[in-house]
């Protein structure tokens, strides 16, 4: 711990505490001048030690001031408020509000190095400048101290001031009174390249996973061509062959009568190939099993982090406490939430203003409901009532299927979806997941 | 609706100076091959019906067709191998491949080894009628 270290560091003083004490009861004058000089010697060396270690450190480190947030934290608990991941969560513009009022107010040169500036002078200001308005990580933060955590670690995604994105992996000791809030060291180390390439792999399995579904499907259309085109064309054949029997100058009845009977067996033939294939795809359910629900929302927030980034999105997601086991197969509901939030996504792109995202998980009547709620234009009653119909699309580019399929997947494990909205404010989209008892 | 071609006592048309043809059909689809039979035969011509491409490279009679309409997808050897060995073994003998999956990269290879058609399932009788009359004209044609 780099701000421990600092500590340990002055922690190496007191004998020269023992010297002042010993040198002015029994030495005299001159000694004291001796111990003064000493004392400063040593204060000069300790200052300068403990400037060693930040401005030396193979760390970036950020002295920071969240006074701030100290006072809005005391203020909700003031109010009563307990639950500050829950306050926040829907408040985005406090958020926001809360970040500006960080500052940074020292960093050393290595973090200089790690945000490509010449002077530390570019940095030293509010934290809102560097941590953009897509992190999800500053609500962490509050949480962490509303908690009264020894310590805060996680990574954020950062931006340095000619626009770029580092990814940093970072840790603060946490104060413990509310003057501590003032003087906050954070380290950073730059982990840009463990993420990218954990990003590569996700998106290597998202896409293996995406290929095995698509060739599964493939698979299978080629399949119902070939089981349904079969009797059909054993049908066409006949019932041609029957009329020709039947065109002859002289009619051959017992010809046309066999091949009628042969187009009745293969009609009643397709028949049972589209009731087998009823039975495959329709009536037998996928296994539905007992799943952590907010497990799964925030691994399909981790797919879609960087796209979601890209489009200038920021997430918020709140869990309510305890909540029950959800029962749902797990593949079709990551499939849902992570449509749902590239729907919400996409109705911002045009969005002139904040893009919040927030996604939140509470216990309903019965079963867990999820929401989905985006700052775009909204919809009007009439859309709202239309989408979840398929080939219907409010974007220019739409399938209309997207949803579609939500609602096909949300009803085969038993629950529900449907949205408000609100013109020009945005839509919500709310998912009741049955769950155990 | 049109009244289909009625055929003649011989299955060549208006000339009618042929013979009948006999036109072998491979499938492994019972119903396909009970279908195409009376099909075929309501035109007019004689049909022998395979279960199998082994079964009909083991018959023996000679010729043993004037014309073969094969399946593609078929356990043991496919359509397209059948083709292939035909094609060595009988170069007149012309083959018109027909398949309830239709796959361009299959219609492409039949093509290119020398089938005469490539037809998909379900097909109509006319675009058979025509594909046979075409094939039993190269045949006759032949040197």
């Amino acid at each position: 711990m780099p701000a421990g270290f600092v500590l340990a560091v002055v922690a190496t003083l007191p004998p020269v505490s023992h010297w002042v004490a010993g040198g002015v009861g029994g030495v005299g004058v001159v000694g004291a001048f001796l111990l003064l000089f000493h004392l400063r010697r040593a204060v000069w060396w300790a200052r300068n030690r403990s400037d060693v270690n930040f401005e030396g450190a193979g760390i970036s480190m950020w002295l920071e001031d969240w006074t701030g947030v100290a006072h809005a934290l005391l203020a909700l608990r003031r109010e009563g408020i307990d639950d500050v991941r829950a306050y926040y969560a829907t408040r985005p513009d406090e958020i926001r509000r809360l970040r500006r009022s960080v500052m940074i107010r020292d960093v050393n040169a290595f973090a200089v190095e790690l945000m490509g500036v010449s002077d530390k002078s570019a940095l030293v200001g509010s934290l809102d400048r560097i941590l953009p308005d897509t992190d999800d990580t500053f609500l962490q933060w509050l949480v962490a101290f509303a908690n009264g955590d020894r310590f805060y670690r996680s990574e954020a995604h950062i931006t340095r001031p000619d626009g770029s994105f580092v990814d940093t992996l970072f840790t603060a000791a946490l104060p413990t009174s509310v003057a501590g809030f003032a003087e906050i060291v954070v380290t950073a180390i730059d982990v840009s390249e463990y993420k990218t390439a954990q990003t590569r792999l996700m998106a290597a399995e998202a896409e293996a996973a995406r290929a095995s579904r698509a060739a599964s499907l493939g698979a299978l259309t080629a399949s119902i061509t070939h089981e349904i085109n079969s009797p059909l064309a054993a049908i066409v054949s006949n019932a041609e062959a029957s009329l020709r029997w039947l065109r002859r100058p002289e009619p051959d009845l017992p010809e046309t009568d066999a091949a009628i009977a042969h187009v009745v067996a293969d009609a009643t033939r397709a028949r049972d190939v589209v009731a087998r294939l009823r039975t495959f795809l329709v009536s037998t359910p996928r296994p539905t099993v007992p799943i952590d629900l907010a497990e799964h929302v925030q691994a399909a927030m981790q797919l879609l982090a960087r796209d979601l980034r890209a489009k200038g999105v920021s997430v918020q997601f709140d869990a309510a406490e305890d909540l029950p086991r959800a029962l749902a197969d797990p593949v079709q509901l990551q499939q849902v939430v992570i449509n749902l939030m590239n729907n919400a996504a996409e109705a911002m792109a045009g969005t002139a203003g904040h893009r919040d995202l927030t996604v939140t998980l509470a216990e309903g009547v019965d079963g867990v409901l999820l929401s989905v709620m985006d700052t775009g234009s909204g919809m009007d009653e009439k859309q709202v009532t239309r989408i979840f119909n398929p080939f219907y699309s409010t974007k220019i580019d739409g399938m209309g299927m997207g949803l579609a399929i939500c609602r096909t997947c949300v009803e085969a494990f038993g629950g529900r979806i449907w949205a408000s909205s609100a013109p020009g404010k945005g839509t919500v989209i709310h998912v009741l997941i049955p769950a155990l008892g | 609706m049109t009244a289909p071609n009625l055929p003649s006592s011989s299955p060549l048309g208006p000339s009618g100076s042929l013979a009948p043809a006999v036109i072998a059909v491979v499938d492994d689809d019972g119903a396909i091959r009970v279908a195409l039979s009376s099909l075929l035969r309501s035109m007019g011509h004689q049909v022998r019906l395979f279960a199998t491409a082994e079964a009909f490279l083991a018959d023996d009679t000679m010729p043993p067709a004037d014309c073969v309409l094969t399946d593609v997808q078929m356990p043991g050897m496919s359509g397209l191998e059948l083709q292939a060995t035909l094609r060595r073994r009988m170069p007149l003998l012309p083959v018109v491949v027909i398949t309830a999956f239709p796959n361009e990269a299959v219609r492409q290879r039949a093509l290119a080894a020398g089938a005469l058609d490539f037809l998909n399932k379900p097909v109509a009788a006319d675009t058979v009628s025509r594909c046979i009359q075409r094939a039993l004209e190269r045949r006759r044609n032949a040197p």
